[in-house]
């Protein structure tokens, strides 16, 4: 009878009780590794963030009327979703368009 | 569907008797059998009895669907004098069609009295232009308003274009036969005729026409009126190409004498009309050849033209549009010529829209 618990598999402290050390010092060694990867992509996103909310979401705030503003990415997104949506009456330009006009009908000569 | 007899005369009194006459045959021959009024007489009497437009008709939504009450609800506007709009002709036209839809599906025959020739030639010619009116507002930009109540203005049209669509096919079954009815003079009966012609045009086919009515030998008409009735008569038979004729001498006849009144009068194949199936397209070499059958005198006088994916045939201001078959649509018609039943079309490929490799049958075209 031993008085020494089995480890959870989660548990990866103690090098010594494990047989297999080269598999866990291997696996310790990636999860550092990975846990470094994740901190620099969380601090690149924020970068990102930030980024996106100087160059396009605070000119974007002073945009009233997003059909105004084509080159503001939000401003064209928005436009289109509402335009997909149905939410946005014809503009003025749509309605005053001059439809095109019907095809005739081309007549044939019927002959006896 | 039910067997569908359609009666029209020279005037309203004379179709209401040919119906009335009809209606009771049948009724003695112990046949489920409807008849619906069709006529303008029904329409005024509609129209008399309605305080508003509510109670009008149910062409009012039909119509309201389509234009005028659609901008005017929109801005508000009052465009029309209701009990004034009531009164138009026109207006009680899709009333008597929904009636007579109704009917149809319902009982075993249907006797539609379609009151005068002026009368049924407006509620056969109607299907066809609305049915056009409205799917030219059913656009790919309008289906992006479709409303998700399923009662916005496109929803309302697309039911009508539906409605309409079984209009135009009750016009066009082969269960559903015309005749009609002229008073004993010449003018009526080449009006008659003339109707015949356009109807069948539009696709009623006509298997029946009689003269009412005609005088008796012992009867001591005027010898003027008895040559005229004999002129009438002549007209029907020269007019008839298929038809059944006959005449009454006292009261009304449904149909001519040793004939059951639901038997078709003549024979579907042989009256000539624009319906589906009897337009026959044939290959000719690298052309093809498509038939109308037409009546006289559409033969003579009818024009025909292409329009778009379209064929069109014009008679007396009314046009008969139909959607031409897919081979068609890569063709330019070249060539057309009276046949003794109607018209022969000749198409030829168009090389413009033709896959190269079958332009001409035979390799590229360049």
């Amino acid at each position: 009878m031993s008085d020494e618990r089995p480890l959870p598999w989660w548990y990866s402290g103690n090098e010594s009780t494990n047989t297999n050390e080269s598999t866990n010092a291997s696996e310790s060694t990636n999860a550092s590794e990975s846990t470094v990867d994740w901190l620099g992509l969380l601090s690149g996103a924020v970068r990102m963030v930030d980024w996106a909310a100087g160059a396009v979401l605070e000119p974007h705030a002073a945009h009233d009327d997003p059909t105004e503003h084509p080159d503001c990415l939000v401003c064209r997104t928005l436009a289109l979703v509402s335009d997909r949506a149905g939410l946005v009456p014809p503009t003025q330009d749509d309605a005053t368009a001059a439809p095109e006009p019907a095809e005739p009908i081309r007549w044939i000569t019927v002959r006896d | 569907m039910s067997r569908v007899i359609w009666l029209a005369g020279s005037s309203d009194e004379l179709a209401r008797s040919l119906a009335a006459s009809t209606h009771r045959a049948l009724l003695d021959a112990g046949v489920e059998v409807a008849l619906v009024d069709a006529s303008a007489a029904a329409g005024r009497s509609r129209a008399d009895r309605a305080g508003t437009l509510d109670d009008l008709t149910s062409g009012e939504a039909l119509l309201r669907g389509i234009a005028a009450e659609v901008a005017a609800g929109e801005l508000g506007a009052d465009l029309l004098v209701r009990e004034a709009w009531a009164g138009l002709s026109c207006a009680g036209l899709p009333s008597a069609w929904r009636s007579v839809s109704h009917a149809v599906g319902r009982s075993e025959v249907v006797v539609v009295d379609g009151g005068s020739l002026e009368r049924t030639r407006d509620l056969v010619v109607l299907p066809g232009i609305l049915e056009r009116a409205v799917s030219a507002f059913l656009t790919p930009r309008a289906a992006m308003w479709r409303s998700p109540s399923g009662r916005g203005h496109f929803d309302v049209l697309a039911a009508l274009r539906d409605e309409v669509a079984t209009w135009t096919g009750l016009i066009q079954s082969p269960s559903t036969t015309l005749r009609l009815v002229t008073a004993p003079e010449s003018a009526d009966a080449h009006r008659v005729v003339d109707a015949a012609a356009l109807l069948a045009m539009h696709g009623l086919a006509v298997d029946g026409l009689a003269v009412h009515r005609y005088p008796r030998r012992r009867e001591a008409w005027p010898p003027d009126v008895r040559v005229e009735a004999e002129a009438a008569l002549e007209v029907l038979q020269e007019g008839a190409q298929g038809c059944a004729v006959w005449r009454s001498t006292s009261r009304m006849r449904p149909a001519p004498k040793g004939r059951q009144v639901l038997e078709q009068l003549a024979d579907p194949g042989q009256v000539p009309a624009v319906r589906p199936g009897s337009v026959v397209l044939v290959a000719d070499g690298e052309d093809y050849l498509l038939d109308i059958p037409l009546r006289e005198p559409a033969r003579r006088q009818a024009r025909l033209g292409t329009v778009s994916h379209a064929a069109v045939v014009a008679l007396d201001d009314t046009h008969r549009w139909w959607e031409l078959p897919p081979v068609l649509r890569r063709c330019r018609a070249v060539d057309a010529t009276r046949t003794p039943t109607g018209w022969q079309v000749r198409w030829t490929p168009d090389v413009t829209v033709w896959p190269s490799s079958r332009g001409t049958g035979q390799g590229d075209v360049t």
